[in-house]
């Protein structure tokens, strides 16, 4: 692998880097860390690393990338970190200069992965066609077939590919334009529909619109919108990612709106960080900013608004699953548990380790299946412990990643985004 | 007692008499141990003099046995060798003392109890109360590191020592630690030495963390059925939290011995401020109805544990444990005590026989601790006395810092 | 001892292929860039191990030992790596041993207040699964939340709260060691005072020369039964220096005693707002804990006391969340530093307490002559100074200033009649200010003890003790060159 190095204009800054001492406080946050107790698989590792790297007094070798492969970038580490190390920009940077070398020099695996995430995710045509096949599957009693008589001799990853596909039973969520307009509305917003999650959790979506409505609020969704590039940037096809941002600035702006609501806390990080993408670009550097202080978790924005009127009960013990990307990118804690406690009927059991990742992380249970399950272990052992019979989340990558978990370690809960229980509260406020 | 180079000893003796301050030779009558009295014996008065006394034993292969107030000559194995008696009563200064760094440095001659009363001019004490009472010397308390009824509750003399100047056989004088109270600069030597019964070196000198002497104390007994039901209520009151400074489950014979009713008994004391001790005496009343008790006992036990003409046995165990050591104790006529939080279990054996002790011993190991003899008669302390721990690496340091053996020679057993 | 016949071989390839089979190949780390994260700590100092390897038993470490003594190679242990004066900086290559892996907490006797924990045992880790018994184990590092017990004890480690409690050492019952023989051998035991040579006593702090600690066996205390914090506010560090004294004088101890100085107030306040007033000269942080009434009569001691010496204001916390928010400040304080300054020094010496206000006025000098910005945030009531030099690494000539400055405040703390560190270690980075502190006759009786134990090249070697066979001269001057920006000297 001679000759690949960091390229391009995403190079890890110095001063980025400049801010670790080493100190180590990071360790025992990282999943990775906890789970194989090795530096290789730590923040301060990995920072050490890419630094290295960075001075060429570290080869890129595969192994090196391997390493940085095994993050998965939830950035607890920035919560735990005392001297605010932006380690999450400085993680992507560092993938972003990998896949700025030449094709040819880039590893195999990245190379792959950045093509298969263009091609699919930034292609919503593709993406339906893909998961209509699925569906289709799984609407022909095939897919209890398998489950019954085939998963068992199928070897372990592929089961578990099987066996963490959603349940695609629902009609996907694809309605654009005005979505809802209750009287007196106050606020306009608009949603970001993304790639994925309209077609595997349509409710979500439908959840969402409920409480804007609720909470007074207009919901748009512009129909130009794209996928937000969050999985591109982590995957460090930067150039992708930039293209998506500028098409959604782009959609978002003409909808004239005053908040742009996202459901998907990984979605809204990357989102929020729109302006720091497109910081090189001179035509998009302020419009980019400009729009990122515009996006507002849904939980965020709902929590701030007249919520709390009017909720039916719910009968639920629950237990929140903290998405990395909320609580440790976008800082973001009380709100999920906020909406929560105003629900009649529903008691929050809080599980140890509530911000630690539960080994989704976009693309990764996928790419990284090992380390993904080793992550989840303890995490389902926590969910267990609290005799919870829902899991709320707050992002549709963990929410897949936990449905797969109780069906793994037999726990026995359902797991919801926090957006759909409180819309299950409005519904039954509205029965007489 | 084996016999030692004092067939030389007469010429040897001008030698060292002429190398030290005159006036320092002192009557060897006055320095018998287990029966023996050594070829001479000296008192200096400065640590130069120790320093050459020391060395010139060393050279001469000579046994010296380093002693102050003498009142745990009965402890370890028997002397294999007895030629010079080194009284440390000259070395008896305190050399430096900061009340607000709450620090003293103090000679190894010099006496508990005249230091004590140094401190308390300045509302200050080191918080040691180890048998038989305050006439023990500092470097005999160091050297020994015998517990007392405060142990577990306060800190302890190994714990205590921030510092220490030793003098080696070889003459030269070596200093560890230093006279700040928090310090972790290079090794702690000065811990190796707390309880090395002089393996590697004399201690000359020692500073110590002291602590604020309490605004009150008080003394406090309930009375228990049975022991098991005053270990009960011992692990109960340990738990209540209560500013203890001593917590002690006596069998019969030893609350007689402590001047109280012949009954198995919990004796506790108290001790800090006025407001937290009446706070403690309220709580510990809705444990059981402990009522107050003569601060004399504690002396009382203090002086028995400490007497080097009984056999005395220490045993440790963990603290639910005790009883179990303290019933068989009670039930074969013997005096003892367990104090509770460090888990020691203490016994003034009647009829001591080596089978009695070994048995014990087993029984205390069984229980995961240790049984140490404290004091017993010579003969006996040869079958039951001691190990030093792991004989390899205590061999190593001792060939390293007393090659010779010049010192103490054979208390830790043959080789060492 | 073990022998080998052959003498000490040098093929690595052998070597490798041996522990592997021992310790099972996915314990063993070999490749250049796995080894490039083992060679650091939490300081400048870098130098690469040989081979790392992660042990899960205390054979597994005596299997690694012996393997160093047949191919005549350094060991050095590791826990979390936060170590601040370079102890698992294998600075002579060789075996690596992580232990990490050998992190289980073995058994909490609540009754007889005993933990068993294996050496990577993480200390908040330990904290937490003590606390519903209603105990703690008293040390309390400030990094805590990351470093092992293993480290504490190779370290001493102590923590805000040693003033009352008295760092690791005196909180170590007993201990299971692999010996630089590979022999496994117990010191001390479950209960305090065996009898016998205090070994125990000796191998705490001994930073990793003399043994690896396999298990420990750690005294426990309960947790008081009422806590009080009190923030007393103060316009100079003389001031709230004579009332650290003034409290002790009037026979209260507190658990802790904590200062910060003008310096870190305005560091720490923007980014923690901890309430620290901007224009404070310095604050402390006082805990007291007891029984409610001693501690309420404790504290009205400590609260007269401040006033008496001009604290302006003294404020007081007793719930648990109301308290952490007092601590919040002093715990951040040395990350906050890190955000605030492209790199700095953090130093770790000792005076006695009644020196405080004159050492702390010369090493405010000695920075203002050297010319660098210096915060302090520290351990008053143990007289434990933690400054903490503000420097720029990119300017030519500033680090090696910065570490001269280090090296003035270390002699000034000496003078004074203190030491040059009170619980970070001396490790590599302060050898030669041993001889500062010991004469060549105290060093050699410390000499002896390390070869009582073992050879002196086989244990990190270069540790502690200035000297040694091939060790360099014993200063970070020696890395300096590798300094880059950021660096946590």
């Amino acid at each position: 692998m001679t000759g690949l190095k960091f390229v391009g204009t995403d190079i890890p800054s110095a001063e980025d880097l400049a801010n670790c001492i080493h100190c180590g406080f990071c360790l025992p946050s990282c999943p990775t860390y906890l789970a194989t107790g090795q530096e290789l698989e730590s923040p301060r590792g990995r920072l050490h690393l890419i630094n290295g790297v960075r001075e060429g007094r570290i080869e890129p070798t595969s192994r090196t990338l391997e390493h940085l492969d095994l993050c998965l970038q939830c950035r607890a580490c920035e919560t735990a970190c005392p001297s605010a190390v932006p380690y999450g920009r400085i993680m992507e940077d560092a993938r972003a200069s990998i896949m700025a070398n030449e094709p040819d020099e880039q590893p195999r695996e990245w190379r792959l992965r950045a093509f298969a995430l263009r091609n699919v995710l930034a292609r919503p045509r593709v993406l339906r066609l893909a998961l209509g096949g699925a569906r289709l599957y799984q609407r022909s009693g095939l897919q209890s077939l398998v489950r019954r008589w085939v998963a068992p001799v199928l070897p372990a990853s592929l089961r578990r590919i099987e066996a963490s596909a959603p349940s695609l039973t629902a009609a996907p969520f694809r309605k654009t334009g005005t979505l809802a307009s209750p009287a007196g509305a106050g606020t306009r917003v608009a949603m970001l529909l993304g790639c994925l999650h309209g077609e595997m959790y349509p409710n979500m979506h439908t959840a969402t619109v409920t409480a804007l409505e609720h909470a007074g609020c207009e919901v748009v969704a512009p129909p130009a919108q794209v996928c937000c590039g969050a999985l591109h940037a982590h995957a460090g096809d930067a150039g992708t990612a930039r293209a998506l941002a500028r098409r959604n600035i782009h959609a978002f702006e003409a909808a004239g709106v005053d908040a742009v609501i996202v459901n998907a806390a990984g979605c809204g990080a990357a989102m929020k960080e729109y302006g720091r993408l497109l910081r090189h670009d001179a035509n998009w550097a302020a419009r980019a900013e400009a729009f990122s202080t515009k996006v507002k978790d849904v939980l965020e924005f709902v929590a701030e608004q007249d919520f709390a009127h009017d909720l039916g009960p719910v009968d639920r013990t629950v237990t929140l699953q903290d998405a990395c990307h909320l609580a440790h990118a976008q800082r973001i804690r009380k709100a999920p548990r906020e909406i929560l406690g105003a629900i009649p009927g529903v008691t929050l059991n809080e599980m140890a380790n509530s911000d630690r990742c539960c080994g989704s992380a976009g693309l990764y249970s996928v790419v990284q299946p090992e380390m993904s399950g080793r992550v989840l272990e303890p995490k389902m052992a926590a969910i267990a412990a609290t005799s919870a019979t829902t899991v709320c989340t707050s992002n549709p990558g963990c929410t897949l990643q936990i449905e797969n978990g109780t069906r793994r370690f037999q726990v026995d809960a359902d797991v919801r985004h926090v957006i759909e229980v409180l819309a299950e509260s409005i519904e039954a406020g509205r029965r007489p | 007692m084996t016999a030692s180079a004092s067939a030389d000893l007469g010429a040897l003796r001008d030698v060292l008499k002429a190398a030290v301050a005159p006036g320092s030779e002192r009557d060897v009558e006055r320095y018998d141990i287990d029966g023996a009295t050594p070829g001479a014996a000296f008192e200096p008065g400065n640590r130069e003099d120790l320093a050459t006394l020391v060395r010139l034993a060393d050279e001469h292969g000579l046994a010296v046995v380093p002693q102050g107030a003498r009142t745990s000559l009965a402890l370890g194995r028997p002397l294999a060798g007895y030629d010079l008696a080194v009284d440390l009563g000259g070395l008896r200064q305190t050399v430096e003392y900061v009340p607000d760094d709450l620090t003293v440095t103090v000679e190894a001659g010099r006496r508990l109890g005249a230091l004590q009363a140094e401190l308390r001019e300045h509302g200050q004490y080191l918080p040691i109360d180890v048998p038989p009472n305050d006439d023990v010397t500092i470097g005999g308390l160091l050297a020994t590191a015998r517990p007392g009824f405060w142990r577990g509750h306060l800190p302890a003399a190994r714990d205590l020592i921030l510092g220490i100047e030793v003098c080696l056989p070889t003459g030269g004088t070596v200093r560890s630690g230093g006279r700040v109270v928090k310090n972790v600069t290079g090794y702690d030597l000065h811990r190796l030495h707390t309880g090395a019964l002089g393996a590697f070196g004399v201690i000359v000198e020692a500073t110590f963390k002291v602590a604020p002497y309490p605004e009150a104390s008080r003394t406090l007994v309930a009375k228990a059925p049975n022991l098991e039901a005053a270990t009960a209520l011992a692990l109960r009151t340990w738990d209540a939290s209560p500013v203890l400074r001593a917590l002690t489950v006596l069998t019969s014979s030893a609350a007689r011995l402590a001047g109280l009713e012949a009954a198995p008994q919990v004796l506790v004391e108290l001790a800090g401020a006025k407001r937290a001790i009446d706070r403690s005496a309220t709580d510990l009343a809705s444990i059981a109805p402990f009522v107050d008790a003569p601060a004399g006992a504690w002396g009382a036990l203090r002086r028995a544990q400490g007497d080097s003409e009984r056999t005395v046995v220490r045993a440790g165990v963990a603290p639910t444990a005790t009883r179990t050591l303290l019933e068989r104790i009670d039930q074969a006529g013997g005096t003892g005590w367990t104090n509770i939080a460090p888990g020691a279990v203490v016994a003034i054996l009647p009829e001591p026989t080596a089978e009695a002790i070994e048995s014990l011993r087993s029984e205390a190991e069984r229980l995961g601790g240790f049984l140490q003899v404290e004091s017993a008669p010579a003969e006996l302390r040869r079958q039951v006395a001691p190990s030093p721990g792991d004989t390899v690496l205590v061999e190593a340091l001792r060939d390293r810092f007393d090659a010779k053996r010049t010192i103490n020679r054979g208390r830790w057993g043959a080789v060492l | 001892m073990p022998t080998n016949d052959t003498g000490p071989t040098n093929d690595p390839g052998s070597l490798i292929r041996e522990l592997q089979e021992a310790l099972g190949a996915s314990n063993v780390l070999h490749e250049p860039e796995d080894l490039v994260v083992y060679e650091y700590d939490a300081t400048i100092e870098r130098s690469l191990p040989d081979v790392v390897v992660f042990p899960a038993t205390a054979e597994d470490v005596a299997a690694a030992v012996r393997l160093a003594v047949k191919y005549d190679l350094p060991v050095v242990p590791r826990g979390s790596g936060t170590g601040l004066s370079g102890g698992a900086v294998p600075i002579k290559g060789g075996i690596l041993i992580v232990m990490t892996r050998m992190n289980r907490i073995l058994e909490i006797d609540a009754d007889n207040r005993v933990a068993v924990v294996q050496p990577g045992v993480i200390n908040l880790h330990l904290q937490n699964a003590l606390a519903e018994y209603g105990l703690l184990y008293a040390p309390d590092p400030s990094s805590q939340r990351v470093c092992t017990i293993g480290g504490n004890i190779a370290n001493n480690s102590g923590g805000p709260h040693t003033l009352a409690h008295g760092s690791t050492v005196n909180h170590i019952l007993g201990l299971e060691v692999v010996l630089p023989d590979g022999r496994i051998v117990r010191l001390g035991g479950r209960v305090p005072d065996a009898p016998g040579v205090d070994l125990r006593g000796l191998f705490v702090g001994s930073e990793g020369t003399l043994g690896i600690v396999t298990e420990a066996t750690l005294r426990l205390v309960r947790q008081a039964p009422a806590t009080r914090t009190l923030l007393a506010i103060f316009d100079s560090v003389a001031a709230a220096s004579e009332a650290v004294s003034t409290v002790i004088r009037r026979g209260v101890i507190p658990v802790a005693m904590e200062m910060l100085d003008q310096e870190i107030i305005r560091i720490v306040e923007p980014r923690i707002h901890a309430g620290y007033p901007l224009d404070a000269g310095a604050v402390l942080l006082i805990e007291v804990e007891g029984v409610p009434d001693g501690v309420a009569a404790d504290s009205a001691v400590v609260e007269q006391a401040c006033r008496d010496t001009g604290a302006r204001e003294v404020r007081s916390a007793d719930e648990a969340e109301e308290r952490e928010r007092l601590w919040e400040g002093r715990k951040a304080a040395i990350g906050a530093i890190g955000g605030a300054a492209p790199a700095f020094y953090l130093l770790d010496g000792v005076v006695p307490r009644t020196k405080l206000p004159e050492v702390m006025t010369q090493v405010l000098e000695l920075c203002r002559e050297y010319g660098f910005a210096c915060g302090n945030v520290f351990h008053a009531g143990d007289g434990n100074l933690h400054p903490n030099i503000m420097f720029d690494p990119t300017i030519p000539g500033a680090t090696e200033r910065v570490l001269e400055l280090g090296g003035a405040i270390m002699r000034a703390c000496v003078d004074a009649g203190g030491s040059v560190t009170g619980e970070h270690g001396i490790g590599l980075e302060k050898r030669s200010y041993m001889e500062w502190v010991f004469s060549e006759a105290d060093l050699d009786a410390q000499r002896s003890v390390r070869e009582a134990f073992g050879p002196a090249d086989r244990f990190n070697p270069c540790k502690v003790l200035p000297g040694g066979h091939g060790c360099a001269s014993g200063h970070a001057s020696e890395v300096m060159q590798h300094l880059g920006a950021g660096s946590y000297v």
